[in-house]
């Protein structure tokens, strides 16, 4: 499925409180699926808070009582502006919620928020699964790439020696 | 693993550089970010420690153009290479679609290029990985300096499957795109999904 096109419907069409903070939706491994942000450097936040939080997750081991499936999310946080991972699901796969704020009288009042639109989401997921699957492919993508193609690809080197 | 988006047209991928400490990842990263037009890359993350030793890993997003219609991006990460960083090595190596063993050509770090590698194929398969099926190339670093073994012996040691390879002076950037590209092209080649 086609998970980051699902995401940015849900945004697009669905009304949301977040207009000043920064959202990104990422990945167990990283990749970033969707963000509010129009740079690239919003890939290498989604980076990190896969990282932070299977840190996070790791050393939830040494947490008595702790359970794999138990109920967690991650704050790193002032009295009002911070960072907030909270985990969801599609299709049995794990996707973090990731968002940054500043300025919040009453950040808990936006990590309910945070929640519920996860949870919208969650549900929005399992009811537009069909609309948003890709075509079962078979095979690899590609079958040759030539040296030309990759010389092409990496002509991204700067010309500053 | 890669994720591949029809409907716009947009690859991810994402390689990973492993090996022993101090053997030269982030050097490659650090050169590949320095010679990236600013256009092509993202911000570089590097979680390191006082003295510059990675501490989790080091991060760069490069987006690479396009190859037959489809734009590609490639998230660059490192491991932390010492020894008892093994429990961060695990937690990046999730989802990795092709690695960098860099191997530190110096003849008192074999035993540590040994370990590291090891430490790899472990890790791979404890993912789920087949070590002989996932891209990797292996780059021999370090060549500029007086004390390294010769490239014929660390092949017999350490390339035993006969991957594409690389010498390279991370330090002055020499293999350091020919490695980069060799690994591209390997996880371009290896992402599922034909056209149809």
């Amino acid at each position: 499925m086609s998970v980051n096109t699902l995401f940015q419907y849900f945004f697009d069409n669905h009304e949301h409180p977040f207009r000043e903070e920064k959202i990104f939706i990422t990945r167990r491994d990283g990749h970033l699926l969707f963000t509010n942000q129009k740079n690239m450097d919003a890939h290498s936040a989604g980076a990190l808070i896969s990282g932070v939080w299977q840190a996070a997750h790791a050393l939830g081991h040494y947490i008595p009582g702790f359970k794999m499936d138990d109920y967690y999310r991650l704050s790193f946080d002032t009295s009002s502006k911070g960072l907030y991972i909270f985990p969801f699901l599609v299709q049995k796969d794990d996707y973090y919620f990731g968002i940054t704020y500043s300025g919040k009288v009453n950040p808990g009042q936006l990590k309910m928020q945070v929640q519920n639109l996860a949870s919208k989401l969650e549900t929005f997921a399992q009811n537009n699964m069909k609309k948003f699957k890709t075509k079962d492919r078979e095979g690899f993508l590609f079958k040759e790439i030539t040296d030309a193609e990759m010389d092409r690809l990496f002509s991204i080197q700067s010309q500053r020696t | 693993m890669s994720f591949v988006n029809y409907h716009t047209k947009e690859i991810n991928c994402k390689i990973v550089y492993y090996g022993p400490g101090l053997g030269g990842k982030t050097t490659n990263i650090q050169f590949v970010y320095q010679k990236t037009n600013p256009d092509n890359k993202g911000r570089m993350v590097t979680l390191n420690t006082e003295n510059e030793r990675t501490l989790f890993f080091d991060f760069l997003p490069l987006d690479l153009g396009e190859i037959r219609g489809f734009k590609t991006r490639f998230h660059l990460y490192t491991v932390p290479g010492q020894v008892f960083y093994e429990a961060s090595r695990k937690l990046i190596l999730r989802g990795v679609d092709g690695i960098v063993f860099v191997v530190d050509s110096q003849v008192e770090r074999m035993e540590s290029n040994m370990e590291s590698l090891e430490g790899l194929k472990a890790n791979l398969i404890e993912q789920g990985y087949d070590f002989d099926k996932i891209p990797i190339v292996i780059q021999y670093n370090k060549r500029d300096l007086p004390n390294v073994v010769p490239v014929s012996e660390l092949k017999k040691k350490i390339n035993k499957n006969n991957f594409p390879e690389f010498e390279s002076v991370a330090s002055n950037g020499e293999g350091v795109f020919e490695t980069l590209k060799m690994i591209s092209k390997l996880v371009l080649l290896n992402i599922k999904g034909g056209l149809q």
